[in-house]
């Protein structure tokens, strides 16, 4: 019995040492350790032997097996981290195949300037208000100060669909709109798409404008140079250069045009600011008295201002985009670049 | 308005750079758009005189000149025909500079040495004129620059005038701006009236005024004796830098004076004036005249003329006729100086489709007291150049004398509308140096004011206000902040809809494009609607866009096909817009959202599967959009009438029973239209209603506590039978322990009949009180068997009793 016992020995830790692969390991474990296996039944013959003999040889028979479960923890262990390294080996990628990307889509560049402004005048405490883009003459121009027959309609060529209604040439009929249902105090932005008869590099037929104003009692001048700063400085930069040289606007008065220093040249000149070194960027003025007539405020009471910004001008400026016409034409080489 | 550096100096002193001065104007409103540097491109040409011309001893067409400059004499070889001896020319010597860059050297000509060159006015890029020789007048300093001779040096001011400052489309206007911002005093012409013909202006024009609303003065007066011949140079040239072509002596004498004062004249031929008789009344019906554009223009009664016996010779204030033109026999002159209404000016000048240089003036407005200098000037121009003898006096219809309004100026409303602190003493001086003149009022606190004449837009205070500020200069008013009250902003709930649905779409893929609303006829007719409700624009700018959308998708079909044809296959593209449709006034504007799908779902890449889009990935967007701004209650109804979408792939979306939009694959007769050659999905949908149903904040739901048991029954079907009503009966049975009911697998084909499909789905069960047994789950799944089995007449196919608890 012991001689077999040490003749198991022998033979399953040559086998072990032989084992070529974890598999052939966990066979063998089988095989002498398992339940049916050949150490177990040997243990079972030893209830049959006397005593004594069953004692010696019940101590030999544990030796012996807990040699044989060393070696297989420490065989499996040692495949088992060969395995692992041999699988780093050979898991190696070329990292410079391109990912796999899901698609992802952009939002249109004039849409994300236009939420930037919405955004700075939220944050000023403005509201939000939307008229229609078809409109009266009357919102459009003759409440606002620009009688038929006067000059100043040149200055924005117009759309007609009969006599009366027109393309709104600017988003100013929300303010007269706005106004007629509400009283001051109130501060109020209005974006939207404008029309105007024109298209070249730097027109086109349609664009987005925010128009915002606001109505209080002692508001000044000096308040509108005041916001419309804020409002550059928030939008571009905090250091930019801004001027306010006088301008004329029918529905303001004083009006202004407001520049910025030349963003492409910092102000040396340059083709893009006409060598000027400025760069214009919005109309603004206090809000004229006839337009306050219009609805009903009395202008001895309160005072405003208003201003108007063209967002595909901004948007042109802050990606140096030379031709406006981009816009809207919708070329994915283009959109998908911001 | 061009003004020109020198002709500004006539007038005020300026005695700084053109880039300063430029700047002063633009900051105090008119703004200098480009100086432009004239006669800069000619260099060391200087004035010679022919002393001999011989025959070029080689050649039949040139011949060989002896000029001299007073120091030096030259030998010239010329080609031009039109010199004699004695003639003054332009002469330039080795060193030379022409325009376009010539250099000037001394050449041999066919063997005969030539010393320089005598040029012709298109050679020195003074004019057109390339076959002749220019030719100076005789009494031209020999050795003289050219520059400093025709007095070319110059800068251009390109300034733009705000239609409110008509005052300053001249040259003394921009003058006296310039006087009042400096604080320089404005010189005046020398008024020279010289000596004039006595005889009874009134004996030999008679002028009769039927429009004294509309013509408010009408000035006459006569020259004589007059010579009709191309202006001196000086004359011809000033036009040209200010933008106007010279023609002749007398009308580039009535353009200078117009280009001086801001105000037009017009010259008649008083011989072709019939009956010696004006008479300023509006045109009848049938009357017509032939205008100096060469057109016959048919009148109607609402235009106002200037007519003579015979009928219209002028369309008042915007362009003289042809009959009393001033031709080279012309030898006495008419001269008319007027102020019409500008707003009947503009008016006509609109309804005739005519404006000119005169129009452009009358319609903002002219200085109707100015009148007298301006004609007297153009007279006294007509005798120094075309040799004319003037009648002394004029015509003066001027029944209602100018009256200036008189404004109330209050110092504390200016400054507090300014939002500065300006002494009255300082206010007044600004308005003195605007020529306003100032008057004591027996209120406190208030002083009037009287605006010059020239001064049409100063009607109130706040005019007066704008030009107090705008000579403090804006730069100097201190900026301030607003004072408000704190109150809640609220952005709405339609831009938040928009903001929302821009995010979601984006995210999943979409490129937003922004189409004009304006569209072609055609691509308005692809959504077939009734083309009665097309709203047309009375003044489209092109064919393309004419009609205002009624829907969205045709833009973004034209924009799928625009990026086709530049090789962009690839294609997901959204809009949010407006659409129109006609309604009593104003048409109904509804704001909408478009999406459209085509060609590969992932693009070309190594590892993503190679698939086209199809009509699930247009209804999984509408669905990601719908989840995204937290819309329940929407449903899919199959429709098989919409004309521009595929019967059997299409679908009406409805939000509870509002409809509210549509998916589908776009009709193959429209993509074949558009020459499209794969299929196109497109969804639209209505924001406003989106706007109705969104929910800002979606209620939070509890993660169950208990775990789930899952189940999935694997089945064959008619295909008639839409899915939709599976998951809906199964969830009616005890909505209380069945959570979801999801789609996992649709199969058709091989093994399965054609009018069949095979569809695997899971069914979660859970409580939200308790564990649920294998049991009760077994026995409740067994019951849905059976009821499918009976309610769709499917055939179960597997039933796994695949068990998860989670």
């Amino acid at each position: 019995m012991r001689e077999r016992l040490e003749q198991l020995e022998e033979d399953a830790l040559r086998k072990l040492s032989a084992a070529a692969d974890k598999d052939i390991v966990t066979e063998l474990k089988v095989r002498y350790l398992g339940r049916k296996g050949e150490l177990t039944s040997i243990t079972r013959e030893l209830s049959k032997l006397p005593e004594d003999e069953r004692r010696s040889l019940g101590k030999l028979t544990n030796d012996i097996k807990k040699r044989l479960e060393e070696k297989i923890t420490t065989l499996l262990n040692d495949f088992s981290v060969k395995e692992q390294e041999d699988s780093l080996k050979s898991g190696i990628l070329d990292i410079t195949l391109p990912g796999r990307r899901p698609p992802l889509g952009r939002i249109h560049p004039v849409t994300r300037v236009m939420g930037e402004v919405e955004e700075i005048f939220l944050g000023l405490g403005f509201e939000v208000a939307e008229g229609p883009e078809v409109e009266l003459d009357y919102y459009n121009f003759e409440a606002l100060n620009i009688p038929k027959d006067h000059p100043a309609r040149d200055m924005q060529d117009t759309f007609y669909i009969d006599n009366e209604i027109l393309l709104r040439t600017h988003t100013s009929p929300v303010q007269i709109r706005y106004m007629k249902t509400c009283r001051p105090p109130l501060r109020v932005i209005a974006p939207g798409k404008v029309y105007r008869r024109d298209s070249d590099l730097s027109h086109t037929p349609m664009f987005h404008q925010v128009e915002g104003f606001m109505v209080d009692e002692g508001i000044t001048f000096g308040d509108l140079k005041g916001l419309l700063i804020v409002f550059l400085q928030s939008l571009f930069y905090k250091d930019i250069g801004i001027r306010f040289r006088p301008s004329f606007f029918p529905l303001t008065e004083p009006s202004a045009e407001v520049d910025i220093r030349c963003l492409i040249c910092e102000g040396k000149g340059c083709r893009v600011c006409k060598d000027s070194g400025w760069l214009e960027i919005l109309g603004a003025g206090m809000i004229h008295p006839e337009v306050f007539n219009s609805v009903d405020y009395d202008s001895t009471k309160y005072s405003g201002f208003a201003f108007g910004v063209g967002i595909e001008r901004i948007t042109m400026l802050k990606f140096g985009i030379d031709d406006i016409r981009l816009f809207f034409e919708n070329d994915l080489r283009f959109l998908e670049q911001f | 308005m061009k003004a020109s550096l020198k002709w500004l100096k006539e007038f005020v002193d300026i005695d700084f750079m053109p880039q300063e001065l430029a700047e002063s104007l633009t900051m105090s409103g008119f703004e200098v758009e480009g100086i432009e540097t004239v006669g800069m491109d000619v260099q060391g040409v200087q004035v010679a005189k022919i002393l001999s011309i011989d025959k070029h001893p080689n050649a039949e067409k040139l011949s060989v000149c002896e000029v001299t400059t007073d120091k030096e004499r030259y030998r010239i070889v010329c080609g031009a025909e039109n010199i004699g001896v004695g003639d003054m020319v332009p002469l330039a010597l080795p060193g030379a500079v022409l325009p376009n860059n010539v250099h000037i050297k001394k050449v041999p000509i066919r063997g005969v040495e030539s010393d320089g060159m005598i040029c012709s006015e298109a050679e020195l890029g003074l004019g057109e004129d390339s076959e002749r020789i220019m030719i100076f007048d005789a009494d031209a300093t020999l050795g003289m620059g050219i520059h400093e001779y025709l007095g070319i040096s110059d800068s251009i001011l390109n300034i733009s005038i705000t239609p409110n400052r008509p005052d300053c489309l001249g040259i003394i206007g921009i003058a006296r701006e310039i006087a009042a911002i400096t604080g320089r005093p404005l010189k005046k012409h020398p008024s020279s009236p010289g000596s004039c013909d006595d005889r009874d202006i009134a004996k030999m024009i008679s002028i009769e005024n039927e429009l004294p609303s509309l013509c408010r003065r009408y000035t006459a007066r006569i020259v004589e004796g007059v010579t009709v011949r191309p202006s001196p140079l000086w004359l011809k040239k000033r036009l040209e830098m200010h933008g106007i072509r010279a023609i002749n002596n007398l009308v580039d004498i009535t353009n200078h004076v117009m280009l001086e004062y801001g105000q037009p004249l017009h010259a008649f031929d008083y011989d072709l004036l019939d009956k010696r008789r004006i008479v300023v009344r509006f045109a009848e019906d049938g009357e017509s005249i032939e205008t100096l554009d060469g057109i016959i223009r048919a009148l109607t009664k609402e235009v106002p003329v200037i007519a003579d016996g015979a009928g219209p010779v002028a369309l008042a204030g915007i362009m003289g006729g042809n009959r009393t033109e001033i031709g080279e026999e012309t030898q006495r002159v008419l001269l008319e100086c007027a102020f019409f209404d500008p707003a009947s000016i503009r008016r006509a000048s609109r309804r005739l489709g005519l404006s000119s240089e005169s129009s452009y003036r009358f319609e903002r407005g002219v200085n109707i007291e100015g009148i007298g200098p301006v004609i007297d000037r153009a007279a006294e121009m007509i005798s120094e150049i075309a040799d004319g003898r003037v009648i002394c006096g004029s015509v003066d219809v001027y029944p209602d004398k100018y009256v200036p309004p008189k404004i109330e100026v209050n110092t504390d409303r200016i400054n507090s509308l300014l939002g500065t602190d300006i002494k009255e003493a300082s206010i007044k001086q600004i308005l003195k140096r605007l020529g306003i003149e100032l008057k004591t009022s027996r209120k406190k606190g208030v002083f009037i004011a009287l605006p010059p004449a020239y001064r049409l837009d100063i009607e109130r205070e706040v005019d007066l206000i704008e030009e107090v500020a705008r000579l403090t200069s804006y730069e100097n008013i201190p900026s301030t902040l607003p004072k408000a009250r704190i109150s809640p902003v609220e952005k709405g709930r339609m831009l938040e809809v928009n903001d929302t649905a821009r995010e979601i779409l984006s995210d999943y893929g979409f490129f937003e494009v922004i189409n004009y609303s304006f569209v072609a006829q055609s691509t308005f007719n692809i959504a077939d609607i009734d083309k009665t409700e097309a709203i047309s624009l009375l003044n489209p700018l092109s064919e393309e866009q004419t009609v205002l959308r009624g829907y969205l998708f045709p833009s973004l079909l034209e924009t799928l096909k625009y990026n086709i044809n530049r090789e962009n296959r690839d294609i997901r593209i959204f809009e949010i817009g407006r659409t129109f449709e006609p309604d009593d006034r104003l048409p109904v504007e509804r704001e909408h959202i478009a999406g459209l799908i085509y060609g590969h779902r992932y693009g070309l890449s190594w590892n993503q599967p190679k698939d086209q889009v199809d009509f699930y990935d247009i209804k999984g967007s509408v669905e990601h959009l719908l989840d995204g701004l937290k819309i329940r209650n929407a449903s899919f109804d199959g429709s098989k009438d919409i004309p521009f979408l595929h019967p059997g792939k299409s679908a009406r979306l409805f939000l509870d029973s509002d409809e509210a939009g549509f998916i589908g694959e776009v009709h193959p007769a429209t993509l074949k239209a558009l020459d499209i050659e794969e299929s196109a999905y497109i969804f639209e949908v209505s924001a406003d209603i989106f706007s109705r149903y969104y929910m800002p904040f979606g209620k939070y739901k509890a993660i169950p506590k208990y775990p789930a048991i899952k189940r999935d029954i694997s089945f064959i079907t008619d295909r008639t039978i839409e899915y939709k009503k599976i998951p809906q009966y199964i969830m009616s049975l005890d909505a209380k322990i069945i959570e979801d009911v999801e789609l996992f697998d649709v199969y058709c084909g091989r093994n399965i009949a054609e009018e069949r499909v095979s569809m695997a789905i899971r069914i979660t069960y859970r409580s939200i009180e308790r564990t649920l047994t294998d049991e009760e789950v077994s026995h409740f799944h067994s019951r849905i068997l059976r009821e499918l089995t009976d309610h769709f007449k499917i055939e179960i196919r597997d039933v796994e009793s695949n068990t998860v608890k989670l």
